[in-house]
This record gives C-alpha cells, sequence and structure tokens, in this order.
C-alpha cells in the first residue's frame, strides 16, 4: 500500500512538473545575462567537480552547487541555513548544538558518514565520524560556493563520505579585491566579514577572508511532560552563540610550469544553552559545546606538458573540543574534553588526453589519525566532581593508505562517457578495502543527457564504536558496514533553464548502530544490526524567465529497516522548495523561499520513545537586495516571515520534535571596493 | 515481494517514458551564453583605432567566428539585441582565413596548432580582437582567451599581443583579467 502510494505519487510528481518545464522556454538567458556587469559576469557559477572541470549534464554523480549569490538570497546566516533549499536532504538540530544532516533517509540519532570537505579536506573525525556538520558553523562569509553531493562518495573521497559530501570552497579570487558585510538582525544576530584578494608581485596572490557572528541568549520556550507530576511544563533555553572563520590563501599562477597553493585555515564556535540529549532530562535539557579547529594545507603542482601534470598535496588539522550538557539524574553535568589530530599526503597524476579520449586520474595517498585526548568529567550541581577518567578510546590511531583511480572515457563522437574508477583503502586496524565507481552517461541532445550510475560506499567503525563513549559500550569486534547506490539521473539544460530528475535506490550492509541488548529501553552497545534501503525520487526545475527566476525542487524518499521492518520516520517522506525571484528594476529585486515538508514523525523514536506525526513544516522566508551604487548593496531578510509554529524531527526525540526558529529580522549591507 | 518489483518497474517505466518523450533542444549551454555575454560587453571596455570601420557611421560591428561554432545561437541572439559601439553587430562564420580582416571581433575555436599559428599570423597588427576558451592560446599570442575558474568563467588577456593589434584595452578590463605572456616572452 506504502508503495503504491509512492508509485502514484511519482507519476503525479512528475507528469505535472514536466509540461512545466517544456512549456516555458520563450524567456533568454542571454538578455538577462547581458544585463549584469562584467563583475557580475565573473561571478556567475558553472559547475566543477572531482580532478575534472566538469559541466553539470557530464558529472558522473548527483551534485547540486549552492553560490554564494544562493544562499544570500535566501537569507541564510549559518551554515546549514544554506543547504535547506535541496532536495532530500533534511538538517536536524541535534545535542551540542550541532546540526545533522541526513540524505535520503536513515534519520536516526547517531547515523555517520556525511563528510565535510573544508577546500577539499576531508573533517569528518575520527572520533565519531559525524553527519552533523563537523565544524557546526563555518562561516558562509568566508565561502564561495558549497557543492552537495547526495549518494556515496566513497571511491572518491573515503569513507567519511557513506551517505553524501557537503563540499565548502573557501573564497578565491583571480582579480584584486575588498569586500566587506555587516548584518544586524532583530534577535540579537550578527555578522561581519572582510574579504581581501592582493596580487603579490606578478605571479602569486594572496586571499583572505575574516568571518564572525553570533546571538545573544534568545530565552527560547520549550514544552515538555514533567515526568514526576506528568502534567505539562514549559522551560528556557538560550540559544546563544558565537563563532569565528579565517582562511588565508597564498597561490602562484597555475599557467606556469611549477605552481603552489598554501592555505591557512582556522575555526572558532562556542554555543551555549542549545537543546541536550532530549526526553532525559526535559526539565533541564540543554548542552555547551566549544569548538575549534586549526588546518594548514599545501598543494604543490607540476606541469608535464599541456595535457599532463603532478600535484602534491599534504594537510594537518587539530580539532579540539568540550562538550558539555546535564545528566539525566540530579542535575550533574557531563564534560567531555577531547583533541584530534590529522596528518595525510597525497600525490596525483592527471591525464585529460590519454588515447585521445580519456581523462584520467590517479592518485596514491597516506593519511594519519589520532585521538591525542579524550577526558570524562561529572560534576554535582555545586561543582564538585564525581568521576573523572579518561576514555577508552584516549590514544586510538590509525594510517590508511589509499589508491584511487578516477577515469572518463568518451564514445560514439562524445555522445557516450564512461565515468570509472576505484578506491583502494588499506587500513591499519580494518585491512584492505575496495569501492568501485561507475557510471554511463549518454548525451540524448547537446542540452540532454541520462545516466545510470553505480557508486558503492565503505565506513570502518570510529573511535567511539571500537572504544564506547560514557553512556555506550564499545564493540572492539564490530565490522565496517557498505552502501550501494544505483541512481537514474535525466538532465535537461537550456539556456534558460535546467531540470534534473533522479530516481535511486540504496542497501546499507551491516549498518553499525548502538542497540539495546538489556531491554531498558536505552541503547547500551555499538554493534553491526543488519540491512537498511532507501529509495525514491527527486526532482528540480531551475528556469529564468525575463525578470523572474523560479527554483523548484521536491522529493519523496522512503527509507526502512530490513531487519525491524520499520520506517525511518524522522526523515520526511516528502520535501518541497520553492524559490521566487523578481527584478523589480536594475537595482532593486526581492528572492522568497518556502520549504515544506510533510509526513515526517517527532523522532526516530529508538528506545523506548514512541512518536506522533509532525504537523506539516511550511517556512517563508523573504528577501530584498538594493543596489545603492556600484559598490553598495543593501539588504533585509525576513525568516519565517509568517512566524509559523514549525517543528522539526528531534533525533535525539525531543517531545513533540524541536522547535524551529520565530519571525526575524535582519538588514545588512555590503560594500565591495 | 513480487508485488513490490512490479510497483518500483512501474514507477521506473512510467518515470523514463515521461522524461524520454520530451522534444531535444540544441539550444547553447549557460557556459556559452556567460562567453556570449563577455563578448558583448568587451568591446565597451576597448578603443578601436581611428581609422578603423567601428567608428564609421552606418557601418556594423563584425563577430567573426573561425572554425566550428559552440555558441549555437547565442552569438546571434546578442546580435539581434544589441549595438556594439552604436553599431549593428553582424555574426560570421569565417572558413578562409583571409577573410578575416573585416572582423573586428574574431572568436578562434579550438584548432591545431599549426592553423592557429596561421590565424594569428593574419590577424597580427590588425585591429582584431582575437577570442578563444581554449588553455594556452594567450600564450600563443590570443588576446582575451576565457578559462575555467572554481564554479566560474575567467579571461586572461596578453597584453602584449593588445599592443601589437593597436587596441587600446581599459584599466578596469585589465584589472578584471588574469595577464599572460606570450610563451616567447618567457625568459
Amino acid at each position: 500500500m506504502r508503495l503504491s502510494l509512492g508509485a502514484c505519487t511519482l507519476t503525479i510528481f512528475s507528469t505535472l512538473l514536466i509540461p512545466a518545464v517544456y512549456g516555458k522556454t520563450s524567456a533568454n538567458e542571454v538578455e538577462d545575462l547581458l544585463s549584469l556587469s562584467l563583475e557580475e559576469l565573473l561571478n556567475v557559477p558553472i559547475t566543477s567537480t572531482a580532478y575534472f572541470e566538469e559541466d553539470s549534464l557530464h558529472v558522473g554523480s548527483t551534485v547540486t552547487v549552492i553560490s554564494e549569490q544562493d544562499w544570500q538570497h535566501r537569507g541564510a546566516r549559518r551554515l546549514h541555513d544554506a543547504l535547506l533549499s535541496q532536495p532530500a536532504l533534511t538538517i536536524h538540530t541535534n545535542f551540542l548544538g550541532q546540526y545533522s544532516v541526513r540524505i535520503r533517509g536513515f534519520a536516526q540519532s547517531d547515523a555517520r558518514g556525511i563528510e565535510t570537505l573544508w577546500d577539499g579536506v576531508p573533517l569528518a573525525s575520527y572520533h565519531v565520524a559525524t553527519s552533523d556538520l563537523d565544524r557546526p558553523n563555518i562561516q558562509l562569509n568566508t565561502l564561495d560556493s558549497i557543492e552537495v553531493i547526495r549518494g556515496p562518495g566513497s571511491a572518491f573521497y573515503g569513507a567519511g563520505a557513506f551517505h553524501g559530501v557537503i563540499s565548502l570552497n573557501s573564497f578565491d579570487s583571480d582579480r584584486d579585491t575588498t569586500q566587506s558585510s555587516l548584518g544586524l538582525a532583530s534577535n540579537g544576530y550578527y555578522s561581519g566579514a572582510v574579504k581581501l584578494s592582493r596580487s603579490i608581485g606578478q605571479d602569486h596572490r594572496l586571499n583572505l577572508a575574516i568571518s564572525t557572528n553570533g546571538q545573544p541568549d534568545q530565552n527560547f520556550t520549550y514544552d515538555y511532560t514533567d515526568t514526576g507530576s506528568g502534567l505539562p511544563a514549559s522551560n528556557e533555553r538560550d540559544y546563544h552563540y558565537n563563532s569565528y572563520t579565517i582562511s588565508a590563501k597564498l597561490k602562484s599562477d597555475p599557467h606556469k610550469t611549477w605552481s603552489y597553493n598554501i592555505g591557512l585555515y582556522y575555526d572558532l564556535n562556542d554555543q551555549d544553552d542549545f537543546h541536550g540529549n532530549g526526553r532525559s532530562a526535559p526539565d533541564i535539557d540543554t548542552s555547551d559545546n566549544e569548538a575549534g579547529l586549526g588546518m594548514g594545507k599545501i598543494s604543490i603542482t607540476r606541469k608535464l606538458d599541456t595535457n599532463r601534470s603532478i600535484e602534491f598535496q599534504s594537510y594537518h588539522w587539530r580539532q579540539e573540543h568540550d562538550f558539555d550538557r546535564f545528566l539525566s539524574v540530579g542535575g550533574n553535568r557531563l564534560n567531555i574534553h577531547g583533541e584530534e589530530t590529522r596528518s595525510a599526503a597525497k600525490l596525483i597524476y592527471r591525464h585529460d588526453k590519454l588515447f585521445g579520449n580519456t581523462q584520467l586520474g590517479l592518485a596514491l595517498g597516506h593519511r594519519h589519525e589520532k585521538i591525542n585526548d579524550a577526558h570524562r568529567t561529572i560534576t554535582n550541581p555545586s561543582g564538585g566532581v564525581i568521576a573523572e577518567g579518561d576514555l577508552l578510546f584516549k590514544g586510538l590511531n590509525r594510517t590508511i593508505t589509499s589508491l584511487l583511480m578516477d577515469n572518463k572515457t568518451t564514445f560514439m563522437n562524445n555522445d557516450l562517457t564512461l565515468r570509472y574508477g576505484f578506491r583502494y583503502d588499506d587500513y591499519s586496524d580494518f585491512g584492505k578495502q575496495t569501492t568501485p565507481r561507475l557510471g554511463l552517461i549518454y548525451a540524448l541532445g547537446k542540452q540532454e543527457t541520462i545516466k545510470l550510475l553505480y557508486g558503492n560506499a565503505f565506513r570502518a567503525p570510529t573511535a567511539v564504536e571500537i572504544g564506547g563513549n560514557a553512556f555506550i559500550t564499545g564493540n572492539p569486534n564490530i565490522q565496517p558496514e557498505t552502501i550501494d547506490t544505483y541512481e537514474l539521473v535525466y538532465m535537461r539544460q537550456t539556456k534558460n533553464s535546467k531540470f534534473e530528475a533522479v530516481l535511486f535506490t540504496s542497501r546499507w550492509k551491516d549498518s553499525i548502530l548502538a542497540i539495546d541488548t538489556n531491554n531498558d529501553g536505552n541503547p547500551d552497545v555499538f554493534a553491526n544490526t543488519g540491512n537498511n534501503n532507501s529509495k525514491g525520487l527527486e526532482i528540480s526545475y531551475d528556469v529564468h524567465i525575463g525578470k523572474w527566476a523560479h527554483q523548484i525542487n521536491g522529493s519523496y524518499v522512503s527509507s526502512t529497516n530490513e531487519d525491524t521492518n520499520e520506517d525511518y520516520v524522522a526523515f520526511p517522506k516528502y520535501i518541497i522548495n520553492i524559490g521566487t525571484g523578481y527584478r523589480i528594476n536594475k537595482s532593486l529585486s526581492f528572492y522568497m523561499q518556502n520549504r515544506l515538508m510533510l509526513k515526517a514523525q517527532n523522532g526516530p523514536g529508538e528506545g523506548n520513545f514512541t512518536t506522533n506525526e509532525l504537523p506539516t513544516y511550511w517556512r517563508t522566508d523573504l528577501n530584498l537586495t538594493q543596489k545603492i551604487d556600484k559598490k553598495t548593496v543593501i539588504y533585509a531578510n525576513i525568516r519565517n516571515l509568517f512566524n509559523r509554529k514549525n517543528y522539526l524531527s528531534s533525533l535525539v526525540d525531543m517531545e513533540g520534535g524541536a522547535r524551529d526558529e520565530e519571525v526575524s529580522l535582519e538588514a545588512g549591507i555590503r560594500y565591495t571596493l | 515481494m513480487k508485488y513490490r518489483i512490479f510497483r518500483s518497474i512501474y514507477i521506473l517505466f512510467t518515470t523514463c517514458t515521461i522524461l524520454l518523450n520530451s522534444t531535444s533542444s540544441h539550444a547553447a549551454s549557460k557556459e556559452y551564453a556567460l562567453k556570449a555575454a563577455f563578448i558583448e560587453k568587451f568591446p565597451r571596455f576597448i578603443s578601436w583605432p581611428h581609422n578603423n570601420s567601428t567608428q564609421e557611421p552606418d557601418t556594423v560591428f563584425n563577430i567573426c567566428v573561425i572554425g566550428k561554432n559552440p555558441f549555437n545561437g547565442m552569438l546571434d541572439k546578442v546580435a539581434s539585441i544589441s549595438t556594439i559601439k552604436n553599431n549593428p553587430v553582424l555574426v560570421k562564420q569565417i572558413t578562409v582565413i583571409d577573410k578575416i580582416s573585416r572582423c573586428q571581433i574574431l572568436f578562434i575555436a579550438t584548432t591545431t596548432n599549426d592553423r592557429l599559428r596561421k590565424i594569428l599570423a593574419q590577424t597580427k597588427g590588425q585591429p582584431i580582437l582575437t577570442i578563444s576558451d581554449t588553455t594556452g592560446y594567450a600564450q600563443h599570442g590570443v588576446l582575451i582567451n576565457f578559462y575555467p575558474r572554481k564554479n566560474s568563467i575567467g579571461f586572461e588577456i596578453n597584453k602584449r599581443a593588445s599592443e601589437q593589434s593597436r587596441l587600446s584595452i581599459s584599466s578596469r578590463l585589465l584589472k578584471l583579467s588574469r595577464i599572460v605572456e606570450s610563451s616567447g616572452d618567457k625568459p
């Protein structure tokens, strides 16, 4: 019955949207582009992925590029806001102020496996390999674009990219510029940023971005049922944070025989009084998190000839965090301090014209990661230490040696493209693993392609899954989990529109989850739990018609645990995003974004918790942008325009779900020298 | 289980049928729409010598393409809605190298090194704005060459080639570009 409903929905969805695609092609993108200045033309985005520059028609995965302009239109303040326009992707607030990304279902409390890359460097930690955005608040003002890959990316990005990839591309200009911005909102939110690009001599360039944002106490009311009296009660959380991000990059002319890129990155995020671990202590359900990351990166490229190059890449990062939250009994607090380092080096050989029709990418990499510190302290309400000690995974380390191949061969006068590759990893603790990738892309015309993609991914257990944490016992015998994904993609890109439909099915095997072995309703040990599947449809359609721009997408996703035959109910069955922009005149424009999520429960319903269906989530955001002169832009954003009381699924089973933000107005200015 | 398989096939079949029945279009890609827009913009920042036909009334501004035209009508669209230097725009496909002297802009599609040398020999010293989108062509002497940047398109300018062509390029355009040298200029 469920599938029958899904089939009908897919049919109706496709039927309704397809005529819209082909019925509105009279407008002309050239006209729109001609109205832009030279500077604006330089910022019009096109897609890039992996080792080769590719247009979106021929890219070998389901990837969306979110440009700076896109998230500015949507009034995004923090990193997760910029992702809210994606189909089959949800953001859930999690305890410790983290934002958990779930892609194509599988919404449960502790699912891992979405990699966050910062200028290509993977940040998913050895500690938890979390799919919570690993640096929860890398500042949008320091980024040029975000690429979102839905589906496994392990064959290219490694084990962290199990369900998907969030790739952050930092500010990088090829011309001298100084940009500054300042924003203030009615709820006390503030943001400020400076971006600067300067040539140094003839062949070198410095790109620097510094940004900060934050908000004061929000005194945000939440409701719960008192565990003692059983009566309704309420309390407040502050949702207070301050964040800072810096990226500084020095690069040389890439056209020279030798070229280099050196980058230094720093991110600090301090969050207080975000929600805690759900319903275990609802009257004091708050948590704090202070996390920092410092990173250095270098790459040196040697051009061998016009078609061949060899590149050496290396990076080192260090993460440090302090998690702090109430425990369920007696108002005691738990603090976990952790430190982790990772160093990696990679040698990449590229050949753009092998045998005339093949692009070849070969890489040999080595990486070492270590949990330097993992320390637990429990204090009573008066601050006295009740218990203290190192966690079992302190000192764990792992090395991974990898061989990677990513190829593209074209046939039939470039109408048929074969994408193929694999990744071979040799783990110091889990032996050898190969993850293949295969894609067949056929051009139906110059603007249309149909793709059949296969991806396999592998994820080795994390330090926590092996060594345990304060609540859940580790399992030294735990085995890696794998996922196979098949995608059928149709894409059509005309001069003023882009349409994409993706049918996908995934099978996730030997999934690593925390399970309840003593039947007390609380998970107590990590284990390989069996198989899961996910299937669905994603449709997106962007079109520009004269002064109008529309960006519409939607998804239907059904994901199930095959062993229990239970659906992952915290992931909405349907997501619909409708964005509409209108250019009133050359200097004034508005953009309205609507996001709807339907058929989701308030939480995954793990352990003893029962769940209820949430009301339809419907949020409307409005942006107004006014260009004052060539250098100055002012803007106003209203988030949750109609102040709807929206609730999101809570991965920690908060009663009634996690309340979304209230209406707020932000005004700001951007100035470019 | 059997019904689940049938339903999955039904979903796949229905969606594919709808998608594959759509008509095919050969309009230009966004990339070339963008490049066409750049080409329309460039002359605003470039001065042609006074004796060039761009200064004469009732003349046309010729944008020529030599080699396989990748614009798929995008340049024609520019020509139909824009004027350049107050002149109507005409897009010409050039097949014979000798015919390029009447071009104000010449877009050079990817070609062999030999043919590129011949084309550039023909344009040398002429007030013709040569444009390409092939790696290394600016170093060979093409005046403006598009190159892919992270998620967008940039352009590089061979300043020495522009001086030889007697075209005067504004500082604003130079500032937005990446300056490259001819291969022969390198020490």
